[in-house]
């Protein structure tokens, strides 16, 4: 697993960075996710295409349990929905410095759950409503 | 119970009509309907004040939220009925909702079902590209929902930013002040599927308006917890 790449699992997974902590949904489910501690780096790194090994590497810290952190991330990840194994790309090349490794924490939610399931369609014409064409939203 | 029934339309004319007399037809009767032009460039609020029965505003095009607000600051009766301007109610969504809302009076809300149903001027080309489903289900959306004034006055208005999920800010906020509701059995609604709903363009500003309105949740239930 750790030197498999993966990559979000489809148009349904979504997420931000907001500095304390990154939020990230999986709409397929209506599940919500705070990634906490070291969490938010490895779901960037894992996104983007690096290796669970080579994110590992990156970290300062006792390898070992740093790599077992790391694939029981990739593993409820997994389980979730949220990454996919990116079958036939090679890890990515860029050198990684992930600073110190801080145990990565997942906490779920499921209160928008009934109102992010209920989309009736997946797949829309380009026209939609509301639309403000003339005036951009600020 | 006197229910206020809220519309906000944005270029509607076709479906108002049909979505105005869905509300206007139930038994019992509204006490009132209030349409929101929300700028509509198209004859939305001609078709609509032409029926009668139907207190019409109008506006500058500000958003749902900001239409439903204006509407609910209108609105004299004690619970508040939401209806999307393309939508359907279904015969006896008020009779069902009103007789549950009073059998229990702790609850601030009831939701129902509701079905999609591609709109009858839908292109076939376009029909056959969408995964339409067919089956009611649990209807977490304002068109389904007899909200009492007082909780919309407890919980909040809508918010006026989230303009690609102004339901879905509303409800979290309604959450985290302590939202009581009931999803009831009964099919309420019909979902039209048509050309116009929202659009690939919006889907990226409706996703950052969903992620920012994660973390506000997660923000505050972490304050409730501290």
């Amino acid at each position: 697993m750790l030197d498999r790449v993966f990559r979000p699992a489809g148009p349904g997974i979504i997420f931000k960075d907001f500095g304390d902590e990154m939020v990230v949904a999986n709409l397929d489910t209506g599940l919500f996710y705070s990634l906490g501690g070291s969490a938010p780096v490895l779901w960037e790194k894992l996104s983007a295409g690096h290796s669970g090994r080579q994110i590992a590497a990156a970290f300062s810290g006792d390898a070992a349990s740093i790599e077992a952190a790391i694939g029981a991330l990739i593993a409820q990840f997994q389980a979730d929905g949220l990454l996919e194994p990116a079958e036939g790309l090679e890890a990515a090349a860029a050198a990684l410095a992930c600073g110190t490794f801080e145990a990565p924490s997942v906490e779920r939610f499921d209160d928008l759950q009934g109102l992010l399931l209920v989309d009736p369609i997946h797949d829309v014409a380009e026209a939609g409503w509301p639309v403000m064409p003339d005036a951009p939203a600020s | 119970m006197r229910v206020s029934v809220l519309i906000a339309c944005w270029n509607a004319q076709a479906y108002i009509g049909e979505a105005i007399r869905s509300a206007l037809d139930q038994d019992p009767a509204p006490a009132e309907l209030i349409v929101v032009d929300d700028g509509s460039t198209d004859a939305s609020a001609d078709v609509a004040g032409a029926i009668g029965g139907v207190t019409l505003l109008r506006q500058a095009n500000q958003g749902v939220g900001a239409a439903l607000n204006a509407a609910a600051a209108q609105a004299s009766g004690d619970v508040l009925a939401f209806l999307d301007a393309d939508d359907l109610w279904c015969p006896g969504k008020l009779a069902a909702q009103t007789a549950a809302l009073a059998a229990e009076p702790e609850l601030d809300a009831v939701f129902g079902h509701m079905a999609p149903f591609a709109s009858p001027d839908l292109p076939e080309q376009e029909r056959a590209g969408l995964r339409i489903g067919t089956a009611a289900e649990p209807g977490f959306v304002k068109g389904t929902m007899l909200l009492r004034r007082a909780a919309f006055e407890r919980l909040g208005s809508f918010n006026e930013t989230r303009l690609f999920a102004d339901f879905i800010a509303w409800y979290a906020q309604a959450c985290i002040a302590g939202f009581h509701w009931r999803m009831l059995d009964h099919l309420v609604l019909l979902r039209r599927i048509h050309g116009a709903n929202m659009g690939r363009r919006e889907r990226p500003r409706q996703r950052e308006d969903y992620l920012g309105i994660m973390k506000a949740l997660i923000d505050a239930k972490r304050g409730a917890r501290s």
